[in-house]
């Protein structure tokens, strides 16, 4: 704007000044149409400046809002993203949300972006924000998938492992005192059909919820080094892909009848006869506004391709390293430089 | 109206279920319905706010999750809930998120309300929902059921309570009621009983015992009013005998006040004919050749005339006034004019005492005024009078002021100021009391009955105002009066005199020895835009003459004839002589002489102009445009040299109807000299015919006429000649009150009294008369004055005649002996059988018209001299007047004197004195 005042009061000037000394009508005209001429050029000039300086996005302060649940690989990976924002000049925040409570804010705009939507267990809920004012941002290679899992060692103790039947055979070898020799699935503190599906395929268990994700690691770690027996609630991308091998159980594949009609599968009366969904995509999604308001923000959170192992390393750093979320992001930005750098576009970076 | 007091006990009972009952059941009832209404009104605020609030809380959810699509059983449940219309939910960017609304409603009054929704302190979106507006509808239908449980039980209790009522009370009241109205009425035959044991049972058996004690009680009062109404009869027959008695004394009474009335009407008449016949005559005399001393006397004889006429007037004024008859006239008038007149009657006498006199009208007096002009007139003059009789020297000043003036209406000031010998403040008190003066001994030195202020402070007071004085002993007085006045707005308002554009602002010398002259004129002069300088003697104003300028030199001189050491002729010689004042200023003197004198003077003098005193800002404005060549005038002049007016009426045709001759010869005298061409009448037929006969320009109508008399003639014709064709004009010598409204009402325009005043007569004259309309103008010579024969042309003029006092006579007709000796030839020849006339008539029954030739030849007697002729008749006349029949010894007496008279007149020859 000050560009545009400038031009037009010099402009003005430049008549004023000059036309006024009269000669012929002839050569007044000419004088006027060179003069024309001349401001013509320097009004495309002033655009063009105005244009180019456009370009350049001013990094204002207003912070963006990068969601964080509360499983440490989401958490890690959405600090990533949130020190290569910072580290070309965004200011951003990280509140917390839980699962369902996460696009509502998105929705809204409380929240900016969500670096890990699950297809398996939040793909309904993005589906309806994604009518207003949510956008898709882009898949990670990562694959994931959230089921009954077990360390590799359970396998040679009961086996038959991954199909689901054998864990009915082996049911005692997971039993506690408290279980009256049924099995115990240790389950997350997030909500699964699970005791549906233990009715629904007759499993002799019994479920422990853990009530957060270091319960579960926990509850891993202390199995792992005793090399006791455990079937447990796990999923990918996690650190146990960098850390142990294991395996998910495989239960009658899953189909969206499965949950809604009962004749579906080997259990004609119950519904949930069927595992949870395989192979379920990972994608980003961000608050419509985005794009407009910080376009380098929007264009890094799309080039940023994580795989499972990338992800399975950042939570692998807090969970088992003991790092802290930031120094865990920090220490997974040097060991990745050159794939940061390549997602940061050239006229985004510091 | 309604009034409990009268009504009846039912009424009553009735009013007492409404007050009692009904009345605070209505009361409670609203009251417990409003509540109720207003419990609704609650409960559906209440219902609706908590409705709004659980939808509210319920769309959290879908609207934070962002599924619209979302069933919700409890917004299901709630659109199926008749109050509830619809539900529209808006989400944050206030788009349309989800409906419901319940099918099918028609009802169009419904009331939305709003809600946010709120989801972690922050608005996610908003709701609206529709419910039904149904709570008027709720009320009525408690409204109803209330009344239905309330009124129904009542109106039956209402019924039953009253049927009650009425047998137990309201039917034993109404037996007695009967019965205690038979008792009233003496119907005492029938007996009271009522079979019941309870108060009103009881109360008839009084009733009945009531009854047969009146029913004895009556028979013997019967008795004894018979006796009573005897002796009633007999004492009203004595209060009815009574009051014939009284009624027939109160009209002896008002008799006697109408008489009164009479008597003063005909006092006043009786005064005014020979009144009448000393002013025309000295009048007359005046303007035949006259010896200076026989002028002188004439003159008194004129002077005493009008002073006793005065009196006269006074007198009848003051009875008018006594009687409150005395009317305010409201005619339009100038009131520079009568200022003038006023000041004229005076001037006459103040300039033979050489007093000046003043007046002064102030600018912003309106001068078309509405009122009473000749009262207004009268007390300036009395006042005036009064001032010229106790002052010795100095001057009178007539002064007019507004003191107050409303819409069209106007409060003036009139005041007179003397410097005369002024009065005690003791004096002053006993002011305006009738017949007083300041001091009774002032009575004999000054003169007068002392009904003047009195008759000044009336009539001041029935013009709206009052009237007073401000004196210092020794020094002067000032009267004053104030009248309200309604302004003659078609006249407008005073206009401005003022000089003409190239005279404005000249500068004018004012000489005058008297202050307060000078003031005046320097008022007058400086209103008309005039600068004046003013100067006290003829030596300072010559000093000022030389000392100015010729820049800026005095172009008119205004200059007081009369002024001591050198008069204003002398300064007026000298000023002609000072050759160095250039140009020369017009000299204008003020004088007290009359128009044609003065005019004299001018010619005489070198004057350039004169103004008569006393002088009005008309008249002297006047006088400067005639000086300056311009004809206009200020306004028409005021008639005051009337035969000079008369010129403008020469020619015209009057016909005089007059029954007296000797009135006829007055009144025919002043017109003819007048150059008016007179006829007479001797009654109101001739008149009428004369009318007939002969196209007159004006008729001058005696009111007491034989025959047919004034209004009667007047009458008859009216009927084929109209106002505008043939003006008449009232003679009368009956000045009381309604005189000039009867001859009005007949058909008159105008009414002059008798004596003639010519001054009077003329202005009705010129007034009536179309401005010329000469049948022959300049044929027409008006009569020379008649010859006076000298005494000794009349040689043998009787030295004594029987029955005469020649003497008295003559000095009522201005000492003519011919017409004397041709009055008595006259008298002579139609009053020869008089007394057998009058016998005659009386014996025919036509008293009236012996009445009028006994009133007709009594004036002529009285006019000749013939006092006990002239008292025989008044006798005659007065008989008849009250009982329609003579008395044979007032006849015999009558018979005598004219037998005398006639007798006496025999030795005249009328040949010799017709000869020469």
């Amino acid at each position: 704007m000050p560009a545009k005042a400038c031009t037009l009061s010099f402009l003005l000037l430049f008549f004023l000044n000059k036309t006024l000394y009269g000669k012929d009508a002839e050569q007044v005209i000419f004088m006027i149409a060179k003069r024309l001429m001349t401001a013509t050029l320097f009004i495309l000039f002033s655009f063009y400046h105005n244009a180019s300086a456009k370009a350049q996005e001013e990094k204002s302060s207003i912070p963006i809002k990068i969601i964080v649940n509360d499983w440490t690989s989401q958490i890690v990976h959405s600090k990533i993203l949130g020190h290569i924002y910072e580290s070309i000049g965004y200011t951003v925040e990280y509140p917390f949300y839980t699962v369902d409570k996460q696009f509502g804010a998105m929705n809204l705009g409380w929240a900016h972006i969500q670096v890990e939507i699950w297809e398996g267990t939040m793909l309904n809920a993005f589906e309806n924000v994604k009518q207003k004012n949510v956008v898709e941002v882009g898949l990670h290679p990562a694959l994931t998938r959230e089921e009954w899992w077990y360390p590799s060692y359970v396998k040679e103790v009961c086996p038959g492992l991954p199909d689901y039947r054998a864990l009915n055979k082996c049911a005692n070898l997971f039993a506690t005192p408290a279980s009256y020799g049924k099995g115990v699935y240790i389950g997350g503190p997030w909500e699964k059909p699970d005791a549906k599906r233990i009715k629904a395929l007759g499993l002799d268990f019994v479920i422990r919820a853990a009530k957060n994700s270091d319960e579960l690691t926990a509850a891993l770690q202390g199995a792992v080094k005793n090399k006791t027996p455990i079937v447990m609630f796990n999923w990918t991308p996690n650190w146990t892909d960098f850390a142990h091998e294991g395996e998910f159980v495989e239960f009658p594949a899953h189909e969206t009848l499965c949950e809604s009609d009962p004749k579906w599968g080997i259990n004609p009366l119950l519904t949930h006869d069927c595992g949870n969904p395989k192979d379920g995509r990972l994608f980003k999604g961000a608050w419509k506004g985005l794009k407009e308001q910080w376009p380098c923000a929007y264009k890094i959170l799309e080039n940023i391709k994580m795989t499972n192992r990338m992800i399975a390393e950042a939570a692998f750093l807090v969970d088992i390293e003991h790092k802290t979320h930031d120094q865990a992001a920090r220490i997974w930005i040097n060991r990745h430089q050159d794939t940061v750098k390549s997602w940061i576009p050239s006229s985004c970076s510091h | 109206m309604f009034s409990l007091k009268h009504a009846s006990i039912t009424g009553a009972f009735y009013l007492l279920m409404v007050v009692v009952i009904f009345g605070p059941t209505a009361t409670i009832g609203t009251v417990l319905l409003f509540i109720e209404k207003n419990k609704l009104e609650i409960k559906h605020t209440k219902f609706q706010e908590d409705t709004a609030k659980i939808i509210a809380s319920a769309m959290q959810q879908p609207l934070y999750d962002f599924t619209p699509q979302v069933d919700l059983p409890l917004i299901d449940y709630m659109v199926k809930d008749e109050r509830i219309l619809a539900i529209r939910v808006y989400d944050f960017e206030n788009m349309p998120f989800s409906n419901y609304s319940s099918a099918g409603t028609t009802i169009d009054t419904r009331n939305t309300i709003h809600r946010d929704v709120i989801f972690d302190k922050r608005v996610i979106g908003r709701i609206e929902v529709d419910f039904s507006d149904d709570t008027h509808a709720q009320f009525f239908q408690i409204f109803g059921i209330t009344l239905l449980i309330l009124v129904v039980p009542l109106a039956v209790t209402s019924v039953i309570f009253l049927k009650f009522i009425r047998y137990k009370i309201i039917n034993p009241i109404h037996y007695l009621e009967k019965h205690a109205g038979k008792i009233a009425r003496n119907e005492l035959d029938e007996p009271i009983g009522m079979p019941r044991n309870d108060e009103f049972g009881k109360l008839s058996k009084s009733f009945e015992i009531m009854r047969q004690t009146l029913k004895k009680q009556l028979l013997t009062l019967d008795k004894r009013v018979q006796e009573k109404t005897r002796a009633l009869k007999v004492a009203n027959q004595s209060l009815i005998d009574r009051n014939d008695e009284l009624e027939k004394a109160k009209i002896t009474a008002e008799e006697a006040e109408k008489a009164k009335s009479e008597f003063l009407a005909n006092m006043s008449h009786e005064i005014r004919t020979p009144m009448n016949a000393i002013i025309g005559m000295s009048h007359l005399a005046l303007k035949t050749g006259l010896s200076f001393k026989q002028r002188d006397y004439v003159n008194k004889i004129d002077a005493a005339a009008n002073s006793l006429l005065g009196l006269i007037n006074d007198i009848l004024d003051f009875s008018k006034i006594e009687a409150g008859k005395l009317d305010i006239e409201a005619v339009k008038f100038d009131i520079d004019d009568v200022m003038a007149a006023a000041a004229d009657v005076t001037t006459v006498k103040t300039s033979e005492k050489g007093l000046e006199m003043l007046v002064h009208i102030s600018a912003n007096v309106p001068r078309y005024l509405i009122g009473d002009p000749l009262r207004l007139r009268q007390i300036l003059v009395n006042l005036a009078d009064n001032a010229y009789k106790f002052t010795e020297q100095g001057e009178i000043e007539l002064s007019c002021t507004l003191e107050r003036q409303m819409k069209d209406k106007a409060v003036i000031r009139f005041s007179v100021r003397d410097t005369g010998i002024g009065m005690t403040l003791e004096q002053q008190n006993s002011l305006f009391h009738a017949f007083s003066q300041a001091d009774s001994s002032f009575t004999r030195k000054y003169g007068g009955t002392g009904l003047g202020l009195t008759i000044s402070k009336h009539l001041a007071e029935l013009m709206g105002g009052g009237i007073g004085a401000q004196s210092e002993y020794g020094k002067g007085s000032t009267f004053f009066f104030t009248a309200l006045l309604k302004i003659d707005n078609e006249q407008g308002m005073r206009k401005q005199v003022t000089a003409d554009d190239d005279l404005h602002r000249k500068k004018v010398l004012v000489i005058d020895d008297n202050e307060a002259a000078r003031r005046i004129f320097q008022s007058y002069l400086e209103n008309m835009g005039f600068r004046v300088e003013t100067a006290d003697s003829g030596m300072s104003g010559l000093e000022m003459l030389e000392m100015t300028t010729k820049a800026d030199p005095f172009e008119i001189v205004l200059l007081d004839w009369k002024m001591p050491v050198m008069d204003g002729m002398e300064t007026c010689r000298r000023i002609l002589c000072m050759e160095a004042l250039t140009p020369m200023p017009k000299i204008i003197m003020a004088t007290a002489y009359g128009r044609a004198e003065a005019q004299n003077q001018v010619r005489k003098t070198g004057l350039d102009g004169f103004v008569t005193k006393p002088v009005t800002q008309s008249t002297l404005y006047d006088s400067i445009m005639t000086v300056y060549g311009r004809n206009e005038t200020s306004k028409n002049r005021r008639i005051d040299d009337y035969l000079a007016k008369a010129k403008a009426i020469h020619g015209a045709r009057i016909l005089l109807a007059e029954d007296n001759e000797i009135n006829q010869q007055i009144a025919l005298e002043i017109l003819r000299s007048s150059g008016l061409a007179v006829d007479v009448a001797n009654n109101g037929k001739e008149a009428v015919e004369a009318v007939k006969a002969q196209k007159y320009n004006l008729v001058l109508m005696d009111i007491q006429m034989p025959i047919l008399n004034g209004i009667q003639a007047t009458a008859m014709i009216r009927e084929f000649k109209t106002a505008d064709e043939l003006p008449i004009v009232a003679m009368t010598a009956h000045a009381m009150t309604g005189d000039r409204e009867k001859s009005l009402a007949a058909g008159m325009q105008d009414h002059v009294t008798k004596p003639i005043d010519p001054k009077e007569l003329f202005r009705s004259l010129m007034h009536w008369i179309p401005a010329v309309n000469p049948k022959r103008p300049g044929e027409f010579h008006p009569e020379k004055p008649p010859k006076m024969p000298k005494e000794e042309s009349l040689a043998d003029f009787p030295s004594r005649l029987p029955g005469l006092d020649i003497d008295d006579g003559l000095r009522r007709i201005g000492g003519n002996r011919e017409l004397y000796i041709k009055l008595l030839l006259k008298l002579r020849r139609t009053y020869a059988d008089a007394a057998a006339d009058i016998r005659n008539l009386i014996e025919n029954g036509q008293t009236e018209d012996a009445q009028r030739l006994a009133h007709s030849l009594k004036g002529v007697a009285g006019n000749l001299g013939a006092t006990r002729l002239q008292s025989a008749c008044s006798a005659v006349e007065m008989c008849l007047k009250e009982k329609s029949t003579l008395d044979d010894k007032i006849l015999k007496r009558f018979t005598h004197e004219i037998a005398t008279i006639q007798n006496g007149l025999k030795t005249i020859k009328p040949d010799n004195i017709f000869l020469s």
